[in-house]
């Protein structure tokens, strides 16, 4: 090979190196300032005592909520679902259960149980204006006065949504994802900040901590069952990880010091002033974008009405959801994610580096560009970049071992000390050996998960841009 | 060795050209110490975690021994014994942490199930003589969380006696606005006159909730002395103060002359809560009604939608011949919500139904028409339902 060649490709090389040795650090920097942030609030808060929500089940005080449950043949779980949404301990709620076009027994399991009776000239408000699904029918409970049941044409999940809300009574609404157990509390706990919001404060969205449902690790020893009893799989831990560290940094560390700057609301459970989402015009329902683009909306329309609307985050641990088992599933459901990411950021792309939207368009926004969106593709290729520079020997071997390093540091010590933290202050009794199970899956993270998941979001991308087979609209939690 | 891989060779080993050239071993050390630092960190966390889960585990063990002794039956449990009998053994004035830890859950429990007054005064006695010392201390803790659950406690088991101590705190510097809120609304409960001071000071930071869980349990002497100074009261706690009366359901005539007097005033905002607490008073003065409907005669469609929603509510409640039209007005309005609410407010009168199947045929607005068609079939699905 010629050596201006050979000097070109090492330029570029180096070039490189260089550029993501600097994102690594800055990438370092932004999560462990969002970490220590998280850190500091949850120590502050994590002993309070629960007499603190008493006041919540007072009727006169808390505001009234309508829960929206989308459902999609979901025949074998639809009574244990609704049975325990009817236990939900709040003072005021409705239950709106929109069935959208199942195809198997859901509805008349439904029928059945509840005793409907069909509403035959409900007024079908349109206040989004937006098309919404065609409606076929709207029930209410014999049984539970509080329980409203509509059956629709198929439309998807955020269709569904919009339903609800149109059909919806009360003044805050609360979508609850397909695969979403909620806590008994879980309703007080996410309202508490919208009752102690101050005078010109006004809370347009509240969102939580979400746990893992399946087999419920290590958590077991609360809930009357020994842990001994589910023997979890190395992906299952991964994912619990992955979400304590995603509660900590990216939801509890973007909600501190009041800057109004988180970017999304957990599609599994998350609560909306109802005006406010009428305003905007409720969920977008196409299937390339997600509860990201309605929260990125939600915040444009509030800096254009100028108004302080704040999305809000909570500690506590209010719902969990079922993960994928197998990597098949994880494929399918982290390229989902980040088609959705993809496509609200490119619906909403004039905000993006926007001073007009303050902290949002010039903080926010760009790093979930930068981390969250185009992360595993510069990840990925900085990991092929130093084995094959490695390999053929064109690139500086220190270099390497730093950017290295800097991977370990940004991936499994990070986890690492997420979840140290969560193990410390949770109420939760873990055995000492799965701390230690914790702890060196967390170290292990860097050498085989996040690979797999950049892979996979990765893939998420190529989608976007039109290659390989998209999912139904019905996305799980 | 042709040039090729004499130039590789060149490479390998130092950065030697762009940003970081001839930083690389630096980078590289200072990576490693970090990483090293991190790991080493994790190591000390770990070990710490496992410690201090032995520790709580140990913790666990003792203090369930302690609650099986305060539950057990018969003559040993010197707690059972004090229910009753009244009568306090010593045994329950020297507890240790731990047993002091058990005894307020147990206490705290008998509380949540509403006991008896008897038993309600020998808990409190109870908490005071044993909880009086160890709160005092941990009221001062530098720990938020201890001090806010501290007055949390202190508010369920009512120490009166702590009172002076409470206002120390709330004049410190460092009284954050929880705290600041769970005081104010112990004095509340408890009857302590210095509250009416705090809610007339204007620089209180506290949500419209906070204000209502003060203000709902306030003595009627208190709730009086408010009343007389509602003008110098700050307009947040106003607005509240006006909801609080509804809420509580005044009825007296000082507080309907206040909610009379509201409802002519110039602020939209308390004259729409004030027709809202009114809506729920028996007695109203039919004179003022009759001048309320004049005035929304001329203006009634030019006020903001949350007035004319409340007015269509408070419609509803007096039930007058007069305000028919005006609730069959309110049915074709553009809010939803006020449709709803007029058409609510129309079902109860007695000529309803009537009504309702008049506006069904013959309204001219289309909204007015399809919204007593809905209040028709829950009327006859409200009669199912009973």
């Amino acid at each position: 090979m010629d050596e201006r060649w050979i000097n070109m490709l090492r330029s570029l090389i180096v070039a490189w190196h260089e550029g993501i040795l600097i994102y690594l650090i800055l990438a370092i920097v932004m999560f462990s300032v969002l970490f220590l942030a998280a850190v500091r609030m949850l120590i502050r808060q994590r002993d309070v005592d629960s007499l603190q929500y008493d006041e919540m089940l007072n009727e006169e005080l808390a505001p009234p909520v309508s829960l929206l449950v989308p459902v999609y043949n979901s025949e074998n779980m639809i009574v244990d679902r609704v049975e325990r949404l009817l236990e939900t301990q709040y003072a005021l709620y409705e239950i709106i259960i929109i069935n959208d076009g199942s195809q198997d027994g859901t509805m008349q399991q439904l029928m059945d149980t509840y005793d409907l009776l069909p509403i035959q000239s409900k007024v079908h408000y349109s206040g989004l204006e937006r098309e919404i699904g065609q409606i076929r029918a709207v029930y209410r409970s014999m049984v539970h006065c509080h329980l409203l049941v509509i059956d629709k044409e198929y439309g998807g999940h955020m269709d569904s949504l919009n339903v609800g809300i149109n059909m919806s009574q009360y003044p805050y609404v609360a979508s609850i994802g397909q695969a979403t157990v909620l806590e008994r509390d879980a309703l007080v706990k996410i309202m508490k900040p919208v009752m102690s919001a101050l005078p010109g404060e006004e809370i347009v969205a509240c969102s939580g901590r979400v746990d893992m449902a399946n087999g419920k690790y290590p958590f077991t020893s609360i809930q009357g069952i020994t842990s001994s009893e589910r023997e979890l799989s190395p992906l299952l831990i991964m994912q619990y990880i992955e979400y304590v560290r995603a509660f900590l940094i990216s939801g509890i560390g973007l909600v501190r010091y009041n800057i109004n700057i988180l970017l999304f609301t957990s599609q599994a459970f998350g609560v909306f002033k109802k005006n406010r989402i009428m305003e905007i015009g409720g969920y977008n329902t196409d299937s390339h974008v997600g509860h990201i683009e309605l929260v990125m909306r939600l915040h444009k329309h509030m800096k254009q009405m100028k108004e302080p609307g704040r999305i809000i985050y909570i500690p506590d641990p209010i719902c969990s959801v079922n993960v994928p088992e197998s990597w098949s599933q994880l494929l399918k459901q982290r390229a989902g994610w980040h088609r959705q990411l993809a496509g609200s950021l490119w619906e909403q792309r004039s905000m993006i580096g926007n001073p007009h939207y303050g902290w949002m368009g010039m903080v926010s926004i760009p790093y979930f560009i930068l981390v969250e969106l185009m992360g595993p593709v510069l990840e990925i290729a900085t990991i092929i970049f130093l084995i094959s520079g490695m390999w053929l020997q064109i690139v500086d071997v220190k270099l390497c071992l730093v950017l290295a390093l800097l991977l370990v540091l940004y991936g499994s010590l990070l986890s690492a000390c997420a979840v140290m933290f969560e193990i410390w202050s949770s109420r939760r009794a873990y055995t000492f050996r799965e701390v230690t199970r914790l702890f060196l899956y967390a170290c292990s993270e860097t050498f085989w998960f996040r690979p797999m998941n950049n892979v996979f979001r990765i893939y998420g991308l190529l989608q976007v841009v039109g290659y390989g087979k998209k999912d139904s609209k019905h996305g799980k939690g | 060795m042709n040039d090729h891989v004499r130039m590789n060779v060149h490479l390998i080993g130092g950065q030697n050209a762009g940003w970081f050239e001839g930083k690389t071993v630096l980078l590289l050390q200072l990576s490693s110490i970090i990483c090293g630092s991190v790991l080493v960190l994790l190591l000390c966390a770990y070990g710490y975690i496992l410690w201090d889960k032995h520790a709580a585990r140990r913790r666990v063990v003792v203090q369930a021994k302690w609650l099986h002794e305060f539950n057990a039956e018969g003559e040993g449990s010197a707690l059972r014994n004090y229910f009753d009998t009244g009568e306090l053994d010593s045994a329950l004035l020297n507890m240790s942490g731990d047993q002091q830890a058990v005894l307020q859950g147990i206490l705290l429990q008998r509380l949540s199930q509403g006991p008896r007054e008897m038993e309600l005064a020998r808990i409190r006695f109870l908490s005071w003589r044993v909880f009086e010392s160890s709160y005092r201390t941990r009221l001062g803790s530098r720990k938020w969380s201890v001090r806010v659950n501290t007055l949390l406690y202190v508010e369920q088991f009512h120490m009166i006696e702590l009172l002076p101590k409470l206002e120390d705190i709330l004049r410190s510097a460092s009284c954050t606005p929880l705290e600041r809120f769970i005081i104010l609304r112990m004095y509340a409960r408890t009857g302590y006159m210095r509250v009416l001071k705090e809610l007339l000071r204007k620089d209180t930071l506290l949500s419209d909730s906070q204000y209502l869980q003060i203000l709902l349990p306030l003595t009627d002497e208190m709730w009086l002395k408010l009343m007389e100074h509602f003008k110098e009261l700050s307009y947040q706690v106003q607005c509240t103060f006006i909801d609080a009366l509804r809420i509580r359901d005044e009825q007296t005539d000082n507080a309907i002359s206040l909610l009379e007097a509201l409802i002519l005033g110039g602020d939209a905002e308390l004259r729409t809560r004030s027709l809202q607490a009114l809506a729920h008073v028996e007695k109203k003065d039919k004179r003022l009604l009759r001048q309320l409907l004049l005035v929304w005669n001329e203006q009634g469609d030019e006020r903001p939608r949350s007035e004319r929603l409340v007015v269509a509510r408070l419609m509803g409640s007096i039930r007058e011949e007069a305000f028919v039209p005006l609730l069959k007005r309110l049915m074709g309005d553009p809010s939803f919500q006020i449709r709803q609410e007029a058409a609510n407010s129309l079902a109860r009168y007695e000529q309803a139904v009537e009504e309702l199947r008049y506006t069904a045929s013959e309204h001219p607005d289309k909204y007015a028409r399809q919204i007593a068609e809905e209040t028709l079939e829950r009327k006859q699905y409200g009669r199912k339902m009973d």
